[in-house]
């Protein structure tokens, strides 16, 4: 087993027993806090009276709820999934497989959802300030767009990404072109 | 235009079979199949050298350039 193996194993076991735990019960976790979220109480507020503030009192319905946890949610499943393909890449790396086509075509799924998760990073707060002025009354809706510094990291992510699919691609090439090598 | 190798000739020639070819040179058969197939990208002068050893010949009688 060379050396790129026997991170893989480690990575892999890492990744299953730490990190895709520690996503759920942090997620999970999320569903006391979410009276704090300030989307939660912007829909808790047009409902209730304007002037109450203090974010102890609030009680926001369970749909209200239910409905930030799911829009919070689709950037954890993004990642699962990511984390998921990734663990596939290792169990390749682990039989020696480092530049064939299907290590490509999962990178590129990688890519791909990593894609998604980075643009919701970014429309985010426009589609849960949409969510909310959907049901406010005409003439009080807004729609709200923001980035921040986060958000240009998240695509710089995906950037690097976008590089290491076409260098995979390319050594892919070359291990072909080398494997006729007699 | 590429180039062709002439393997299965000078085998035929020196009444060499593939495995006791490849076994003379150092290399697999699959390797040896495929330069005999003309499917080889490439050469290693190591190669060549051991391949003319093993066949008693020059590179020029193994390889020859076709214009097509």
């Amino acid at each position: 087993m060379n050396k790129i193996s026997n991170i893989a194993v480690w990575i892999q076991r890492c990744a299953l027993f730490v990190v895709v735990p520690l996503i759920i019960i942090m997620r999970l976790l999320s569903w006391g806090k979410i009276n704090a979220n300030e989307f939660c109480l912007a829909y808790y507020q047009m409902q209730a009276a304007p002037a109450i503030l203090d974010h102890d009192i609030v009680t926001v319905p369970f749909l209200g709820k239910a409905l930030f946890f799911i829009l919070e949610s689709v950037s954890a499943v993004c990642l699962l999934f990511a984390l998921w393909y990734f663990l596939k890449i290792l169990e390749l790396y682990k039989k020696n497989q480092f530049f064939t086509q299907e290590v490509i075509n999962i990178v590129k799924k990688i890519n791909m959802i990593m894609l998604i998760w980075a643009l919701y990073q970014v429309f985010f707060d426009t589609i849960a300030s949409l969510m909310i002025s959907l049901f406010k009354s005409a003439g009080n809706r807004y729609i709200m767009a923001s980035i921040d510094f986060n958000d240009i990291i998240h695509l710089f992510i995906v950037l690097i990404l976008f590089m290491a699919v076409h260098l995979i691609q390319e050594a892919h090439k070359i291990k072909s072109e080398q494997d006729l090598v007699v | 235009m590429f180039i062709i190798v002439r393997l299965d000739e000078m085998m035929a020639k020196r009444k060499m079979r593939l495995n006791e070819l490849a076994q003379k040179v150092g290399i697999t058969e699959a390797n040896l199949s495929i330069l005999k197939n003309d499917k080889a990208k490439a050469i290693r002068f190591s190669t060549l050298s051991a391949l003319c050893k093993a066949l008693d010949c020059q590179p020029g009688e193994l390889l020859e350039f076709v214009e097509k």
